[in-house]
């Protein structure tokens, strides 16, 4: 395999590249990671959770499902997803941000977000990072779509609904392989992940051509 | 309360409609209904799923829970859920009916990649607890249900009556009420 880009993104910061149909991205991490894409032919069409969901008929995704467009086209298909068997990725999330995490502070709802009343509060998260890493193709905040948040293992009691933060990630950095279906911008956040046992860590991405 | 209007929805026709900060839009229906909210004035801050799915830590919208916007604010409440104990309300669905949908918003000019994904009312969906498939399950219910959304904010809030098969029972008028206090 041929690698066209491979970047180290710090805890907490975020990251944007352009890829060609054909071309993978590997994301490499042990923390959260929010994930978005969008048509580089026209910026408007962008990933979508419900079209996603919808298509595969399921509300998590994982090896030979396909990331879906609001304008129902396919954008990615995920090759490899090591994650599978040990926990599960999340469509039901959107991103973590300043404001965010400031109300849930205000309201004293830490603990059910998050791990702890006493934690550190960051000033920012995946939002602004996705919007950091998007800077070079002028999206606006409210365009930047909610995202495939990658290693978010999150439970879901689908009989009463209720959503309950966890702890479980991926035990050392691994892998999950994206191959793009059209020409994209790619972005991702390394997420700073405050469910996570030690916080968010640095992520790796890395386009490369099979 | 006082009721500023009532209208009939019928089958595969929308509703739009200015609601203030303090008022209640009261939506009395048996199919599937989609709704939308904006902000008043600034439609670059639209309802979204997401937001509110994870606000409320549940992704069965209901009774107390509140609607939220990308921008993270509360825009509407649910005060009044009927549909309760017969079925659970949707926020995992596109739209049944983006066309509709987009000649209702017509006023806001929202262009069909910027519609944001609803609240599907009535849209029964069963989820398997161990593989997360969806199964649409329509959920029969005698009466019309009535749905109370009451305004944090002043909204703009649009609605379709969008019937089918796969997803809804038979189509079925719904009333739609604003109601001050």
């Amino acid at each position: 395999m041929k690698i066209i880009r491979d970047d180290h993104v710090p805890a907490n910061s975020g990251w944007g590249a352009e890829m060609k149909q054909g071309q993978v991205l590997r994301l490499t991490a042990m923390t959260i990671i929010d994930f978005v894409c969008f048509n580089s032919h026209n910026l408007k069409e962008r990933f979508d959770q419900a079209r996603t969901k919808v298509y595969n008929m399921k509300i998590w995704i994982s090896t030979g499902d396909k990331l879906f467009s609001k304008l129902n086209n396919p954008m990615m298909t995920i090759l490899e997803d090591q994650f599978a068997g040990k926990g599960l990725h999340d469509l039901q999330y959107g991103t973590c941000s300043g404001p965010r995490f400031a109300r849930a502070k205000a309201e004293g709802r830490l603990n059910q977000y998050h791990h702890g009343h006493d934690i550190p509060i960051p000033d920012h998260g995946c939002w602004e990072n996705l919007q950091a890493g998007l800077k070079p193709w002028n999206i606006r905040p409210e365009e930047i779509p909610s995202p495939l948040n990658v290693f978010q293992h999150v439970d879901i009691d689908t009989a009463t609904g209720e959503i309950r933060h966890s702890p479980k990630r991926p035990e050392k950095p691994i892998c999950v392989d994206l191959r793009a279906e059209m020409d994209l911008v790619v972005a991702a956040s390394a997420c700073p992940d405050l469910a996570a046992p030690k916080f968010g860590q640095p992520i790796q991405a890395t386009i490369y051509e099979p | 309360m006082k009721i500023v209007r009532e209208d009939t929805v019928r089958p595969n026709t929308g509703w739009f409609a200015e609601v203030s900060k303090g008022q209640i839009v009261r939506i009395a229906g048996r199919s599937v209904i989609d709704v939308v909210a904006f902000k008043r004035g600034d439609p670059a801050e639209f309802f979204d799923v997401a937001r509110t799915r994870i606000y409320n830590l549940n992704i069965y919208p209901t009774k107390g829970h509140r609607l939220f916007s990308k921008q993270n604010n509360p825009m509407m409440r649910m005060v009044a859920d009927g549909f309760a104990g017969a079925g659970h309300h949707d926020l995992q669905s596109p739209h049944g009916c983006p066309q509709l949908m987009l000649g209702v918003l017509k006023p806001l000019g929202i262009a069909a990649e910027n519609l944001p994904d609803p609240l599907g009312l009535f849209r029964h969906m069963a989820i398997e607890q161990k593989t997360g498939r969806m199964t649409p399950t329509p959920r029969a219910i005698a009466a019309p249900a009535t749905i109370d959304l009451e305004a944090e904010i002043d909204v703009v809030v649009a609605l379709v009556n969008c019937p089918d098969a796969k997803t809804s029972p038979p189509g079925a008028d719904a009333v739609v009420t604003v109601l001050a206090p």
